[in-house]
């Protein structure tokens, strides 16, 4: 692999010039039709599609088809007699109102941890990329937090975060004269806990990810900016945040998909409680659909929810797309 | 301020934010320190003072749980989950990514959404589906069974190197195809050294993420000898019963792998950054 | 390139691994008869029993599998594996699972075989059905109140007072002395509340076979809602610490073990770990609430079921095994490893000195209390457990909660 291959400059041309490669060299010398750039193209586009779509199809496409049959039933998940009861089961979600406290956490946990982490993520990124001593440390280590499994961190934190005066952190805050907090025993504590601990964990992530992009800015930006006599702030509003876009775009489909679908870290934590604060809508699916062996009303919630998923993800789409062609 | 030298000026930012980010890193790191140091404790230890350092250092626990668990054996299918899921993932992920920059049109365009939409889709949507799907096929409790699962996360391999791949020099594209290269040989010789950069991310990232999961193998596993590492960590604990040194130290356990599969790979990674940004 | 080399040298060496792997797993042991058991219990409490049982029958192997949590993973577990055809050759019922279980005609009728003769009828009534009896329980459990005698003697006790006002007195001079005075779990069905209720129901002669809460004209607020009132006073009183919820059963125990905290509810299982603590403890049943008399937690424990597919050798091991779970020697281990008490006449339970008191007047005599759901336990012991927390923080009163359960019990009725 040669330097020259990845020139940053070459990218930025290419860019450019991206649409120019589908009119271009058209230079066709009678060859038979199968034969033509665009069929071979378009065939091998489709080829390298395939295995894609057969993951695709096979393993998302199938179940979610029986999901959605299911929802219409009163399955079970234990007794194969399966009867169709209508939208009894769409009933009951709209009806519960553990469900809707969960949903608000749900969509509450996904905004928060998607915002918050980008604003932190971004100027650490810009840290880790500037001279410093002990740098390699701790870009590794920032990292390293996002690496344990979270629903065993969930539960360390969990002990971290006891409420009881003689748990963790309150043992310190104790010792520093302090009172203590009742962390995890209060609705509205807890949930910042754990949105607390997402972000914890997703930062220095989200944080490598934003400096495999910074380190793909040409330098020569920064120089030509130098010479203009921008300051660092001014360099970071006009130069690096508009290069990070694609970088903003790809971190925050990350986080808001996840933060939707998150399950580990909440469960860990709290298992959803006090009551239903923490519960989240895919710890409902579960806990609904099998453990209360309620299949069918599991599966109308799963429904509802990818609904509500697609809905947040194109708005999200929609709201970055919009940001790169204001930037572009 | 402003008439200090500007390499001195250089100079105090250096050491502002050495203090700066490695404290907040110390911080931050905590809670790694609060596993690490509990591992060597008894439970009251561990009550007694949950930051402390250990009374007497005691490897008891760590002794214990490689007596009384099958370690080995679960990190071997950890290992060989991860090494073949992953590889499969990245294959997959990329070929589409090169699909879709290859050309565009309505078809590649739906395939986008599609695949964007397959994203959303919660896992817990589809659990008891894939699980009828793969007890009809004898996939369950079978380590293949889980890496097939596991192929659904290429989908998101290939969300990361699109973005990636969409800003490669389509004049070395094209120049291999007018030289002959059909598109398999252009992706395998060119494309892919192209991409090294964020393959080398996501496969750290992939890893990670195949590495961890607990959802899967709890519900697909069911014999011991199938275990993974992160289900064995969990099945150190029990309803009554749980010995909070004892989960710490098979956390350690589990972790120290990762860790330093990740030490040489984030070295690997930032070389293959560096080479991406060389001055031209 | 590197990578590839790299990688693909990996895949080659993890390919070759696999195959090998799973033969290890899968065609070992030919001419044994396997059998596979989801267990309840974690598994270093189960494998000494079933390496016992191996021995004493070389000729069948056991697949063991087990829960990783609690009884609602238990049953996810169940659950998908019965979905996917893949229903454990020998599994456990559960309160909260048993309709379930035998509306799908998963398990095996036991009735008339020879290993049920032994089982009281206690344990045989919750799990029959049109007088066939799906589950085997040789062992029951029991919950009590766990205290520290020398924190008890610091504020002039000897032992745990019998009703709920009384009680909460020694709380509030516990708390004066500077000591959490109690605490049970709150992630899961109230330790304390379920003896008061049974204890209340004992003296009012209310006749729980029936269940006064869901059967015909009962009501969660019509029964529940006094004696909730009643169990509130813990809360009220300072005697349980709202900081409760947000804790788990673990650090409650390290709690106690760490001379932190004077009482909690606890049982048999916890015995092991609070001997090695160092602490001087003895069990008392849970304080009467106005009306009620002392009681405590308790019954029957999750029985054994048989799936109902198999048949021939398969049936015969299973059959083998659940007869091995009540004789001398498995109910021995169950009680060594697991803490649990046989009511099989078998084998008579070789009762921990710390219980003894508690099991010659409240076990044998059948003062023993937990709600059985009649109908979707899961969900009725989630919903509990959430309104609990509710009532624990202080945003939610006895009324309310009574309601909650009440609305939940109806709109999953079936």
């Amino acid at each position: 692999m040669t330097a020259q291959t990845c020139n940053p400059a070459m990218m930025r041309q290419s860019d450019s010039s991206g649409d120019a490669r589908v009119g271009g060299h058209d230079d066709v010398r009678k060859t038979p039709w199968y034969k033509t750039r665009g069929f071979v193209e378009s065939a091998s586009s489709t080829g390298f599609l395939i295995p894609v779509l057969a993951v695709f199809v096979v393993l998302t496409l199938i179940p979610l088809i029986q999901t959605v049959y299911y929802s219409f039933t009163d399955y079970t998940g234990l007794n194969p007699d399966v009867n169709f009861v209508g939208f009894d089961n769409y009933r009951k979600v709209f009806t519960d109102p553990s469900l809707l406290v969960g949903l608000g956490f749900t969509i509450l946990f996904a905004l928060s941890t998607t915002l918050i982490t980008t604003v932190i993520a971004i100027p650490l990124a810009v840290l880790l990329n500037t001279k410093f001593y002990g740098r390699s440390f701790a870009r590794s280590l920032f990292f390293f937090l996002g690496v344990p499994s979270l629903i065993v961190l969930g539960m360390v934190w969990s002990f971290i975060l006891s409420p009881l005066k003689t748990g963790a952190l309150n043992s310190v805050l104790v010792s520093m004269g302090l009172d203590s907090v009742p962390w995890l025993a209060n609705e509205n504590l807890a949930r910042g806990c754990v949105i607390f601990v997402a972000i914890w964990a997703a930062v220095g992530w989200h944080a490598t990810l934003y400096l495999a992009y910074l380190q793909a800015i040409p330098t020569d930006l920064y120089e030509q900016a130098a010479v203009d006599g921008a300051s660092g702030f001014q360099k970071f509003i006009h130069i690096t945040l508009p290069q990070l876009i694609p970088g903003i775009v790809v971190s925050t489909f990350l986080l808001i998909t996840n933060g939707l679908k998150v399950y580990d870290l909440p469960f860990g934590m709290t298992k959803g409680g006090p009551g239903y604060s923490t519960n989240t809508i895919t710890q409902a699916i579960i806990v609904h659909g099998i453990s209360q062996s309620q299949y069918g009303l599991g599966s109308a919630l799963a429904v509802l929810f990818t609904l509500a998923c697609l809905i947040v993800v194109l708005g999200q789409a929609a709201l970055t797309g919009a940001i790169s062609r204001r930037f572009a | 301020m402003n008439k200090l030298k500007p390499s001195t000026r250089a100079k105090i930012g250096v050491w502002a934010r050495t203090i700066l980010i490695n404290a907040v890193a110390i911080v931050m790191a905590l809670p790694l320190y609060y596993i690490i140091v509990n591992s060597f404790k008894t439970s009251i230890d561990m009550a007694k003072s949950p930051f402390g350092l250990p009374e007497t250092w005691s490897i008891q626990n760590y002794i214990d749980a490689f007596a009384n668990l099958p370690i080995a054996r679960s990190f071997l299918n950890s290992l060989i989950v991860t090494v073949v899921a992953v590889f499969l993932q990245l294959f997959i992920g990329s070929l589409a990514a090169y699909g879709m920059i290859l050309r565009k049109s309505w078809f590649t365009a739906g395939v986008g959404a599609v695949l964007m939409i397959a994203f959303c889709i919660p896992l817990q949507a589809t659990l008891i589906p894939q699980y009828r799907m793969e007890a009809n096929l004898h996939l369950v409790n079978t380590l293949w069974g889980l890496i097939a699962l596991y192929l659904v996360n290429s989908i998101f391999c290939y969300f990361l190197i699109v973005g990636y791949m969409r800003k490669l020099p389509m004049e070395v594209l094209e120049a291999a195809r007018i030289d002959g290269a059909g598109p398999f040989k252009i992706y395998y010789k060119i494309v892919l050294p192209m991409i090294t950069p964020i393959l080398a991310t996501v496969v750290v990232f992939q890893t990670l993420s195949t590495w961890n999961d607990f959802l899967q193998p709890n519900v697909f596993l069911s014999s011991t000898d199938n275990r993974t590492i992160i289900l064995q960590v969990f099945n150190s604990m029990s309803q009554f019963t749980t010995n909070w040194p004892a989960f710490m130290t098979i956390t350690v356990i589990a972790l120290v792998p990762v860790f330093v599969f990740f030490i040489f790979c984030q070295k690997w990674i930032v070389s293959g950054l560096v080479a991406g940004s060389v001055k031209g | 390139m590197k990578l590839a080399k790299t990688v693909i040298a990996a895949v080659a060496a993890a390919a070759m691994i696999v195959p090998l792997a799973a033969c290890g797993s899968g065609t070992a042991d030919s001419g044994k008869t396997t059998i596979t058991y989801f267990s309840w219990n974690n598994e270093n409490q189960v494998k000494p029993i079933i390496e016992a049982f191996e021995k004493a029958n070389p000729d069948i192997k056991v697949d063991l599998s087990t829960a990783q949590g609690e009884a609602s993973d238990y049953a996810q577990t169940l659950t998908t594996r019965a979905a996917g055809n893949q229903l454990p050759d020998v599994f456990h019922m559960s309160i909260e699972t048993r309709n379930e279980v035998l509306d799908a005609g998963l398990a095996k009728d036991l009735t008339g075989e020879s290993f049920m003769d032994s089982i009281p009828d206690t344990n045989k009534d919750l799990y029959t059905r049109d007088g066939k009896v799906y589950g085997m329980s040789p062992t029951a459990w029991v919950g009590v109140i766990v205290y520290n005698k020398d924190l008890l003697k610091q504020v002039g006790y000897d032992s745990v007072p019998e009703t709920i006002d009384e009680f909460c007195e020694l709380g509030k001079k516990l708390q004066a002395a500077g000591i959490t005075p109690y605490m049970d779990d709150p992630t899961v069905v109230s330790g304390s509340f379920q003896p008061m209720l049974g204890g209340y129901y004992a003296k009012q002669g209310i006749d729980t076979s029936e269940w006064p809460e869901m059967g015909e004209g009962g009501s969660f607020e019509k029964q529940w809602t006094p004696i909730i009132k009643e169990w509130q006073k813990l809360i009220d009183s300072g005697t349980m610490p709202k900081e409760v919820v947000g804790v788990n059963n673990d650090q409650i125990k390290q709690q106690f073990m760490t001379g932190q905290l004077a009482m909690f509810r606890s049982g048999p299982w916890d015995f092991p770990d609070l001997n090695s603590s160092g602490v001087d403890y003895a069990t008392a049943p849970f304080p009467a609430v106005e009306g009620g008399e002392p009681y405590v937690g308790g019954g029957p424990d999750s029985p054994f079921a048989i799936s109902s597919k198999i048949d021939g050798d398969k049936l015969k091991a299973a059959e083998k095994f659940l007869a091995f779970m009540n004789s001398e020697e498995g109910l021995k281990l169950e009680e060594k490893n697991i803490g649990q008490i046989s009511v099989s006449s078998e084998y008579a339970a070789d009762v921990a000195p710390q219980l003894q008191d508690i099991y010659d007047e409240y076990v044998t005599t059948g003062k023993y209390y937990w709600t059985n759901w009649s109908q979707n336990g899961n969900v009725m012991a989630t919903e509990m457990t959430s309104q609990w927390q509710l009532l624990i923080q202080g945003s939610t009163d006895a009324a309310s909660v009574a309601k909650h359960m009440d609305e939940t019990w109806k709109a999953n009725a079936k």
